[in-house]
Parts: C-alpha cells; sequence; structure tokens
C-alpha cells in the first residue's frame, strides 16, 4: 500500500485521506522510501527532517481520526526548493554565503501551505541563489534528472522537478525570474506553473529580481498545480507586490475543458532550433487539442529576442544590486558562474535598466494586442530539446557564457518580462526516453484558462503518469 | 549602438559600485552584457517621452487585471 501511495497525486492523496483510505504516515513511509533508494543518485533534498515529518503525519493523522481537517492538502508531504524561509531553519539559496544561515520568519508561501494542512519533509537542491537554468550547483552538487541522471534536471528549481519526477514528495515550490520553473518542468516531465507577476507573495522568498520572481509549484498534474496555487495566491500585506485581484477556484474550473477555445501556434520558421522529437511533440499535442474541439489559430509572434534582452538587463541590474554588497567582500564565497553573471549586471547604465522598465507597459500591451487579440492562449516549446548532459551543458565563466545559458531560456525568459503566466504540461519523450513538454501561455491573471486547457490535454493523454524507474 | 564596453570600461563601471574586478572578469562582463544592450538600444531610444516605468501596472489592467 505504501509503494502505491507514493505514485498518487496531491489531490488524489488529500481525497483518500479525507475519506480514511490512506493515512498521512503511510505517505510519509511511501515517501522516505523512495528518498532512501534515490536521493544519493539524484541530490535532491538538502536537508531532510524525516522525524518531523513523521511526528506532523501522526499528529495530522489524529485529527483525521477526530474527523477534523486542516485544509485541502491535510497531511499531504511536499517539499520545497531551500529559499523559501521558515523560521529558525537554515535556507542554503543554494549558496555557500549562506551556508548555515538561519531564517527570522517564515516565508507567506509556506504559511498559507502550512495552513492547508500541508507537511514540509525538508529543503530542496537548487542553483546558487537561483541563479542558473541548468541544475548545476557547486556548491552542494549537481541536482540529476530523474529518468537519466546523466543529464541535467533545469533550474533553477532543479530539486524540486526531479524530486516531483522521482515521486519523492507529491508537490514543491519552486520560483522563476527567467525559467526557472517551466524549464526544470519540462526536462524532468512534470507540470510547472508560472503565475502571472503579482499573483503570489513573495515575501520571505529568496530574491533574485524583484520585477520578474514569481512563486508557482511543481506539481504532478494540472489539477495539483491549480489546488496548491490557489492555496498560496492573493494579496499579502507583507509584499506590497502582491496583487490585490480575486483568486479564482481554479479545480472548480477545471473542467471547463478546451471546446471553443484559441490556441495560438507560431507561424513556420519561428523556432527554427527546435529539433524534430520536440516538433513532433508539440504537433501532436496540437492534434489532441483539435480533436477536443479547440481551435489552431496560426499567429505572427511579436519579436520575442528584444523581449528576451530586456529582461536580461533588468534581471541583470536588479540581482547585480541585491548581491552587490556581497560581490564587494565575499565574492570568492560564489561559483565562477554565478559571480560572472551577476558582475555582468554592474555593466548596464541606469538610463537603460530603466528604459527597460519604460518599455515594459509598452510592449504588454502590443504583445497582448497582437497575441490575445487572435487567440485565448500561446503554445510554446519550452526547450529546443529534451535535456542535455550534466556535462555537456556545464558553462564555466567565459565570453561565450552568456550565450551558452541564454540558449536555455531563450523561449521561457520573455514571458517573465511580460508579466505573463505559464504552464509546463509534459507531452511526451525523446528517443533517449527523457521527457519533452510544451507551454501554455495565457493573459494577465488567467491562469485559469491555462489551467482548464493544461488538464483537458491530461484527462486525453497519459505523458503525467509515466514514472522513472 | 554608441555604447563601448571594453576592459576598462568594465572595470570602470563595476568600481563606481564598489566591486573590483580582475582583468577576465571584466572582460567577460562587458562582453556579457554588450549583445543585450545592443538588441534593446533601438527600442529604447524609440520609447515615447512620456513612457514610465509605472505603465506596466497600467497594461495589465488593460489586458486583464482589476
Amino acid at each position: 500500500m505504501s509503494a502505491d501511495l507514493a505514485l498518487l497525486s496531491a489531490a488524489e492523496l488529500a481525497r483518500r485521506i479525507r475519506a480514511g483510505l490512506a493515512t498521512s504516515r503511510a505517505a510519509v513511509e511511501a515517501c522516505l522510501a523512495r528518498i532512501a533508494t534515490r536521493d544519493r543518485e539524484l541530490n535532491v533534498f538538502v536537508a531532510l527532517d524525516a522525524d518531523h515529518a513523521r511526528a506532523e503525519a501522526d499528529r495530522a493523522d489524529a485529527q483525521a481520526k477526530r474527523g477534523r481537517f486542516t485544509g485541502a492538502l491535510h497531511g499531504v508531504p511536499l517539499a520545497h526548493k531551500d529559499m523559501y524561509y521558515r523560521a529558525g531553519r537554515v535556507a542554503t539559496c543554494g549558496s555557500k554565503i549562506r551556508r548555515d544561515w538561519v531564517a527570522p520568519a517564515t516565508a507567506t508561501a509556506l504559511q498559507r501551505l502550512d495552513a492547508a494542512g500541508a507537511l514540509d519533509l525538508g529543503t530542496l537542491n537548487m542553483a546558487e541563489f537561483a541563479f542558473g537554468p541548468t541544475g548545476h550547483n557547486w556548491h552542494f552538487g549537481h541536482a540529476r534528472n530523474a529518468w537519466n541522471p546523466e543529464h541535467i534536471t533545469g533550474g533553477s528549481s532543479s530539486g524540486s522537478a526531479t524530486g516531483v519526477a522521482a515521486r519523492l514528495f507529491f508537490a514543491a515550490l519552486g520560483s522563476d525570474t527567467g525559467a526557472s520553473i517551466r524549464l526544470p518542468a519540462h526536462f524532468c516531465g512534470v507540470v510547472g506553473i508560472k503565475p502571472t507577476w503579482g499573483r503570489v507573495s513573495r515575501a520571505n522568498a529568496m530574491p533574485l529580481s524583484w520585477s520578474l520572481d514569481t512563486v508557482g509549484p511543481l506539481t504532478r498534474t494540472v489539477e495539483d498545480a491549480a489546488l496548491i496555487l490557489g492555496l498560496i495566491a492573493g494579496p499579502d500585506p507583507a509584499d506590497p507586490t502582491a496583487a490585490n485581484e480575486p483568486v479564482p477556484d481554479y479545480v472548480a474550473q477545471l473542467g471547463r475543458g478546451a471546446k471553443g477555445l484559441r490556441i495560438g501556434i507560431p507561424k513556420d520558421g519561428f523556432f527554427t532550433e527546435v529539433d524534430a522529437e520536440t516538433q513532433l511533440a508539440l504537433h501532436q499535442a496540437q492534434r489532441v487539442y483539435a480533436s477536443l474541439g479547440a481551435e489552431l489559430v496560426e499567429i505572427a509572434m511579436p519579436d520575442m529576442e528584444r523581449l528576451n534582452a530586456f529582461c536580461s538587463m533588468v534581471l541583470a541590474c536588479e540581482a547585480a544590486t541585491i548581491h552587490r554588497e556581497w560581490l564587494r567582500t565575499r565574492a570568492a564565497e560564489y561559483s565562477g558562474q554565478v559571480r560572472a553573471r551577476l558582475e555582468a549586471g554592474l555593466q548596464i547604465p541606469a538610463t537603460f535598466y530603466l528604459d527597460a522598465l519604460r518599455a515594459r507597459g509598452a510592449m504588454l500591451d502590443d504583445f497582448s494586442a497582437r497575441v490575445f487579440g487572435a487567440c485565448d492562449m500561446l503554445m510554446l516549446p519550452v526547450f529546443p530539446s529534451a535535456a542535455p548532459t550534466v556535462a555537456a551543458s556545464e558553462a564555466l565563466p567565459g565570453p561565450d557564457l552568456g550565450a551558452r545559458l541564454g540558449v536555455f531560456t531563450r523561449f521561457v525568459r520573455s514571458i517573465n518580462y511580460l508579466g505573463l503566466p505559464g504552464l509546463t504540461v509534459p507531452a511526451g519523450f525523446s528517443r533517449a526516453s527523457l521527457p519533452i513538454a510544451f507551454q501554455l501561455v495565457g493573459r494577465t491573471f488567467d491562469e485559469t484558462t491555462v489551467f482548464a486547457a493544461g488538464h483537458a490535454y491530461q484527462q486525453a493523454t497519459d505523458w503525467h503518469n509515466r514514472v522513472p524507474s | 549602438m554608441t555604447i563601448k564596453l571594453d576592459e576598462d570600461g568594465a572595470r570602470t563601471m563595476a568600481a563606481q559600485a564598489g566591486v573590483a574586478l580582475d582583468t577576465e572578469a571584466a572582460r567577460n562582463a562587458a562582453v556579457s552584457m554588450h549583445a543585450s544592450l545592443a538588441l534593446a538600444d533601438g527600442f529604447a531610444r524609440a520609447l515615447a517621452f512620456e513612457a514610465e516605468p509605472g505603465a506596466y501596472r497600467g497594461a495589465q489592467i488593460r489586458n486583464g487585471a482589476r
């Protein structure tokens, strides 16, 4: 029973616990058994607190026996990227500089998951200061892809993605500033939602770029992503950028389906670097949507490279600003790659940074008119191929560093600059048995529609149910 | 593109922020940023005189936010 429990979605486990068909303790033991088998190879956890999880599970089960349930994730074991602060716990942020830093307060996102009854197994590997798209970490070791440990997880939410894929926990928070949820979700074959900028409070989460940072979950199903985003979204007095927008009941609207949706497809030739396997997976996904009654609409895309350039400028400037004091005093404690990228941010004149911010509104208007004037959402690739190897994607400091890493974020970074929601949905496998996904990009604050479309796809396919051996 | 980034320029820029760059880091930082600056510069120079960073929130509202 325990081994089977680990394969359920978070929503299904929650339903079983509530119905008395499963216990939280059994779910925790199922996770711990898988962690014991796979974590050494995959390097998912920075810190695992098994005893605490067992105690919390027993407490949840005792409450359930009395018919008391804390919330929608009562007794469900999760774990989170090691940049969400919990008061009194070390939050390394994947770095040497913060290896022993104890957080003084708890992230709003964690507080909201606690209030929903979720358990927290521990902290997860990530790119140093969330500033890396591949999953390499030179301080804690590289996270490894659950489908083939020779390949990268993607980053920066590396442990979150590969841990969910390996079924070590039922879902995990990641963060996305320029790729960091959607890209590792693609490489690891899991669902990831980067919400609209401002949808989720960033209070007591490590900042990388305040104009771009977003908080979201990596999950096994779109239903789980909808459930968890609904729990953590909404205004927060502790974060003035958390939007005062109503949070829809995403789960209740999953059944809207794809019929009648207009899904935008970039005109041929736009993504010239996408390999044949990825093209095939996307074309097959388009056929699934057509069979579900969606209308596929060809879209003449705006200049995404320019959007990427603006995004890079904002990210580089804000990250360099946040890290400036440590660059002055503790530069040797950064990995070479992260230090070089932060130092690049010191090269941008203030006027360029401010122009990038001044252009943002006009760019969102232009993109929305061109794209969402003709469709309800865009379907885009996440990356040109399945996951490359760890060795081939190790980008060391050098003149080509920006270009080598830019390849990883080419299809996703512009969406952060525009602040739009993006959902990664698994859509097949390469000949080497590595996952391939697509992303759905929706209108500002319209996560509801992309969730409904993603869920409809998962009801018609079973890619998300495949489990790495 | 009128901005010229070279090693000396990169070191000078970093020094203004109080950060010392060694020669290789300065060279790499300059090369890394140059492409993005060039790509964005044309559009940035064409921005409306009145454009300001706060316009983004207005665009969010025009395009779906309340």
